[in-house]
Order: C-alpha cells, then structure tokens, then sequence
C-alpha cells in the first residue's frame, strides 16, 4: 500500500455515462459541443418542478430545488442507458454550500420578525442530505449514499473518494455527481461563494457514472471515457503562480507522464496567472473552458467535466482538470475522453434521437 | 485490507455532561441525564422541550460559541494524542468532519444581524457545509485531505467509516473525526413541526414513547493505524462497517426494518464476524415510534433469540443528529473504560410490539465486538463494528 500523499496508484474508472444540468435548467445533452449557450447574466433561481415531474415523475412534490437540481442532472446522467444503474451503485454527491434556499427559509420562517414555527415538509426536506436520497430513489439504489463537501473542491473529493472505492472493489459502481444552486440577492450568495464583479454565478448537477474498468464490462458497453486519476493537495508552500504550478506539475507526474496535447481546463477558483504557469510548462497542451457556459459555483466543475462526454461525436482527448480552493488546496483530475459516435454504443444506441425528444421535451415544458 | 488494526487514538469531546471524557464516563456511570428547559434559543416553544446542551456557562452562542465548541474538542482530542509530535497536522493525516447542521447557530446569527436585531460588527466567512472543517484546518495548519460529510444523523458516523476505510487502504496514517452539532431554533422548531419531540425527555424502546430529546455535541476522535509512542495494546479499535440507503420515506424507515438489518449485517461482515460474536449493540434508540420500531424489527430479525444486550444513550445525552456518530462512539469508549455498559435510561415499560427489552441495569464491561448502529433521515444507515480489547 501507498501512502496518497506520495503517488495515486489507484487503477483507471471508466465512465458509463455523464450528464447534467446547468443554468437555467439547461440539459448538457440538449445543447451538445458549440450549441451549448454561454451564460449571459447571473443564474436565476427559476422553477425546476415542471422538469422535474417529467424526468422523475415518482419524485415527492415537497423535493426543494436543490433537490430537483440533483435528480435532474442524474437523470440526464442516467436516462441514455438501456439498463438501469446496477443495485450496488453507490451514490456520493458533492456540494459547496447544500441546500441553501431550503436552509434560507427555514430561517426567515424561524428567526424574528416571522417567529413562526417550520412547516413540517420544509423542514423534513432541509437537509443536505435530501437531495442524494431522492437522486437514489429516482435511480432505485439502496447502496452506500453521501454528502460530501469541501468548499470549491466538494466534487472532486467524492469523485476522489468514489475512485478509492471502485479501485478496491468496495463499490461495483459509482454514481457521482456535483450539486449547487443559486440563491438570490447577489451580495447574500456572494458572502458565501466569492464571486467577482466581473463574474457571472452559475448553478448546476453534473454526474458521472462510473466502474471499475474491465474487458468484460466494456464488452457490454464501450466506456466513454475514464477517470485516471485524482489528487487533491495541500496548499503550496510558498505563494505565487510559480510556486503552484510547481506544485500541480509535481503531482501530475504522480498521475500519469505529461504528454503532448493535454486539455488544461480551469476550476472556477483559479487565476488566469496560475493556469497561464501551468500551460507553460506543458508541451502544446490546449485550453478548455466551461465557465462561461456554466457560472461559477463551487462544483461547476462536476458539469465542466460532464460536458466533455456531452457531444454525440466527441473527440478523442486527454485532459487534466484544475482546481483549488479559497485556502489554497488543490484538486487536479486527469481524464480520458474516448471519443467516437455515441450514437453506435449500444448502450446509447437509442439515446440520439429519445434523448434529444425528452430534452426537448422538457425545455419545452420549462418555456 | 481489514488487517490493519485502526485504533482510537484519543478523544476529544463536549457533551451535556460537560467537558472531557471523565465527566462524560463519570455521568453516564452514575446515571445522570442533564436536562434542561430549550429557553433562550431565539424561538419559542411552549412548553419549552427538555434537552441535552451544553453547560450555560461554557460557551456564547452563535458563531463565537460554535467556533469555541469546536476548537476546545479537537485540543482535548490533541493533547490526548499519543503518537508523534506533528503527525497529526501532517499531509498523510485526513480531517473528516461529521455535521448535519453544525451551522444553524452561526446562520442564526447571521440572519439576527441581517434584519438588525444583533449587531454587525465582524465580516462573515464564506459559509457552506465546510466551513467547520476549513476553520479547524486553518487555525491548526493542517495539511492532510479535508471532507465534510452532510448525510443528516449518520454525519459523523459515516465520516468515521470513510476514515476507517482510508486507513484500512493504507491511504493515510491518521484521521481526525470531529462530530458538530449545535442546539437552535430551527431544529427544535423543526423536530416540533413534525411532532417527533418528547417535551419529557426521550423514553428509547419504551412503551409510551412519544419522540426524540436535542442535543448539542462536539466530538472528537483521533484514529491512527499505527502504535502509540507508548506500544501499549489499544483498547478500542474500530473494525468496519457499512452505510446503506433505505429510499422508502425521506423521514421513515421501512416499516419492516429491512434495510436497517443489512446495514447491520453487511458492517458485520466487513468486520469479518457473526451476529454470535457481538457482545452487545449500541441502538440507534431515538425514542421516535416508527424509527424505534424499525431498528427493534431489524434487530430481531438479524439476531433472533441471541439478541445480545441493546444500550441506549439518547437519554444521556440527547439525540445530537449529525454528531450522535462520534459522540455515542466516544461514549461507549468512556463507558468501556469506565469498566461499564449502562443501563437505558429512560426505559421504563415493554412494548409488546418490539418485542425488545434494551438493558435495565448496569453491567461490568466485556471484551469483544460491539455493534453501533446510527440511522438518519434520508433513509441514510451507517452501522459500525468497534472491537474492545
């Protein structure tokens, strides 16, 4: 055994299926590669109820938003597949901040002037929690099922955690996803989730199905593409754009040789300096960038790499996530992208044309 | 990988009995259940419920008071430490911290300033479900991995299942577990809504059971698979166990306790023992009527006739929701050490129904493997194995 500290030694996951939803409800699979819309101004809070009936007509009405939000990416996740999610699937659901405007309401509700007792359904459906239950009862798992969190690196720790789990075989599966929504007035949602002036605030769930990768397993379903590594590491020693992409360059050698071509895609806590530091030092590595389609909100990052198996023709790729959080830490995430058509798996072998018509279908109902 | 012998390294912990673990073993041991009126929350409830909460003159409320709850446990929990000077702020010790709404009585403070009634005179940090763990890693410059696990009243339990599990993979030497929970009007209010509070005080398994007792805790437990400094044998170590999801209700079990005993057995399992080598359980026990007749059906059916002896500590200390993993863990420690398991409190009358008859009196402490069982809203089971030595 290796002390993670030191190097990732853990194998490969494959990646089933993705999916996910970002602001405005907008589904990844509906508006594929250029379609995708750039976000023109803060993510609102709009209703999720209508989609959500439609992807998940069993869903309890009480589901706050927050939840709606989870279940609509895994949905979106989990819809292609003509199988449902083996049992043993686990769940693990990141979020920075939870169930913010469940939590809001509580307290205008409990705390002077309103003084007045929680409705008993408000309440029960607060916690941070609800939102991976209803994600499992949607997909019918009654396997390991958690909440993690750590600020803007919420999404990788449990895909991180995920990973551990497939690599022992603890997990036969995992169904991991990122989770936050906007809340509203601005400087309220800016007081927990630093964003610039100049930045846009996101929302969004993005999921990733995951195995252990396996001849046996991939002759039933191409993967799309695999997991290869996570690191998440401590502050740097000294500061500096310089110092961190030391850093990140010291841990992705850990991961894997850095190769010519690398995707660098930037988390939405990192400086432009930092990721320029970083890109010099790698030999014709290319950008990718998602923020300005989906906002910034601590697990943007779980629909950015989503997105990657969004198109129906995605090209072949290798890329390395970054990002860190407001203390300094840093989460890094290689992944493959196979690339091919979709469209002849045949675990999405019906999933071109149904899965546009339900997206659709669902925008439709949103309008 | 379950060869690696994790222990409880030290403890740290805050509970209604007060400070540190004797006054915890001592209270227990004597029988003692702190209760006092829920008043000055900011909410009123008439009458206002019994609960388990801090000695009024420990702590402020609000956010300087939870930021005090928090430290002073995790000190307790360093100065205990028994192994390396400086291993625990090391790169290859993990801070997993266990909380369903740690934040309430700091949020509450926020919304007190925000509509004017509390002065706002200090700035705000960034607020999320993390902010107990980046604040505990801040002040004690920590450099190992950071989680915060928000799964309701399984939150510490499972943030010590993931640091077990970590260790048992060899990924990490050391783990700090630290379990939050504060008292505040939205969980007391909430609890009243849905009519799961006895006023009374918790009565776990007992006939006229009505609902739960709220609590607050800090607590804290350091796991490390190596030996301490001192080479003694430890005495508590902690084996596995298992966390499921029961999708059948988000505040019920199912009626049947089905889920509830295959969390049982599948922590069983991990630990690589039988129901016969369990030497007694540490019920969930809330006092609730559905949740207890769950666990009391799951129990029967996983143990039958050999049901070894089922403890309840709610009573004790409160049901302290997201911190109940680490401080009931901490608890049966203290207790263990102690040279006891004590009695139910709270217990009085059989429920026919349950058909289960937790124990009515203090027994001398055995060796052996005892099983804890911590379930939540959200269908969210953890149980865990702790072998004593």
């Amino acid at each position: 055994m290796q002390l993670r500290s030191q190097q990732d030694t853990r194998a490969k996951v494959h990646v089933r299926a993705a999916g996910g939803v970002g602001a405005g409800g907008v589904d990844l699979h509906a508006c594929t590669g250029g379609e995708r819309p750039f976000l023109r101004a803060d993510a609102t809070p709009e209703p999720l109820r209508a989609m959500a009936g439609l992807a998940a007509p069993r869903m309890s009405r009480i589901a706050s938003r927050f939840a709606q939000l989870a279940v609509l990416g895994a949905s979106s996740c989990l819809r292609p597949l003509d199988s449902p999610a083996s049992p043993g699937t686990r769940v693990y659901l990141g979020t920075g901040l939870g169930d913010v405007a469940a939590t809001d309401a509580l307290y205008y509700c409990v705390m002077p002037p309103m003084s007045e007792a929680p409705p008993p359904a408000r309440f029960a459906t607060s916690g941070n929690n609800m939102a991976a239950f209803f994600v499992s009862q949607y997909a019918q798992l009654n396997s390991r099922n958690l909440t993690l969190s750590h600020a803007e690196l919420s999404f990788e720790c449990a895909l991180d955690l995920a990973l551990s789990d497939l690599s022992t075989g603890a997990a036969e599966a995992a169904l991991v996803g990122g989770v936050d929504e906007t809340t509203l007035p601005r400087e309220f949602y800016t007081r927990r989730f630093p964003v610039a002036s100049d930045q846009l605030i996101g929302e969004g769930s993005g999921w990733l199905l995951l195995d252990p990768a396996s001849a046996a397993a991939d002759a039933v379903a191409p993967a799309l593409g695999a997991i290869t590594g996570v690191r998440l590491l401590p502050s740097p020693s000294s500061p500096g754009a310089a110092s961190w992409a030391t850093q990140v360059m010291d841990a992705l050698n850990g991961l894997a040789p850095a190769r010519p071509g690398l995707t660098l895609i930037a988390g939405c806590s990192t400086e432009a300096a930092e990721i320029a530091a970083v890109a010099a030092r790698l030999p014709n590595c290319e950008h990718y960038g998602y923020l300005p389609h989906s906002g910034r909100f601590p697990t943007a990052s779980a629909l950015g790499i989503a997105g990657l198996f969004a198109p129906r023709s995605p090209t072949a790729r290798s890329c390395l996530h970054v990002n860190r959080d407001a203390s300094g830490r840093t989460g890094l995430v290689m992944i493959e992208v196979y690339g091919g058509s979709w469209s002849t798996a045949p675990m999405v072998r019906k999933t071109s044309s149904s899965r546009r018509a339900h997206s659709n279908n669902i925008c439709a109902s949103e309008s | 990988m379950n060869d690696v012998r994790v222990r409880v390294a030290s403890i740290g912990v805050l509970s209604a009995h007060g400070a540190g673990l004797p006054a915890l073993a001592s209270g227990m041991a004597a029988g003692i259940c702190p209760l006092t009126a829920a008043t000055g929350i900011g909410f009123p409830l008439d009458p206002a419920p019994l609960v388990s909460r801090f000695p009024q003159s420990l702590f402020q409320r609000g956010e300087a008071g939870a930021v005090q709850e928090l430290m002073q446990a995790v000190d307790q929990a360093f100065a205990a430490w028994d192994g390396q000077h400086g291993a625990l702020a090391a790169e290859d010790c993990a801070l997993i911290v266990g909380s369903g709404g740690f934040l309430y009585a700091s949020t509450a403070e926020l919304y007190g300033r925000t509509v004017g009634y509390l002065p706002n005179d200090t700035a705000f940090k960034v607020r999320g479900p993390h902010w107990g763990a980046a604040l505990i890693a801040e002040r004690l410059e920590l450099r190992g991995p950071l989680l915060t696990v928000s799964s309701g009243c399984s939150s510490s339990a499972n943030a010590l299942l993931i640091g077990v599990e970590m260790l048992q993979r060899g990924e990490i030497r050391h783990a700090i577990v630290v379990g939050a929970e504060g008292l505040s009007a939205v969980t007391l209010g909430g609890f009243d809504s849905l009519m799961l509070l006895d006023a009374a005080g918790c009565r776990p398994f007992d006939r006229d059971r009505t609902g739960v007792q709220i609590g607050e805790a800090v607590a804290v437990l350091v796991l490390s698979a190596e030996p301490g400094v001192h080479a003694e044998r430890p005495r508590a170590t902690l084996r596995g166990g298992a966390n499921l999801c029961d999708t059948h209700h988000l505040t019920a079990a199912s009626p049947d306790g089905g889920v509830m005993r295959n969390v049982m057995y599948e922590a069983l399992d991990k630990a690589r023992i039988t129901p016969r080598d369990v030497v007694a359980i540490k019920a969930h026990g809330t006092g609730s009527i559905d949740s207890d007749r769950a666990e009391a059906a799951a129990l029967c059916q996983l143990f039958g006739a050999a049901l070894p002896p089922v403890l309840a500590f709610k009573r004790y200390l409160g049901h302290t929701l997201g911190a109940c993993g680490s401080l009931e863990t901490a608890a049966l420690i203290a207790c263990l050490q102690a040279g006891i398991v004590p009695a139910a409190a709270g217990f009085n009358t059989i429920d026919p129904e349950l058909a289960i008859e937790p124990l009515r009196a203090t027994r001398a402490a055995r060796a052996g493997h005892y099983l804890l069982n911590f379930f939540g809203f959200g269908g969210n089971y953890t149980s865990l194995v702790l072998e004593w030595h």
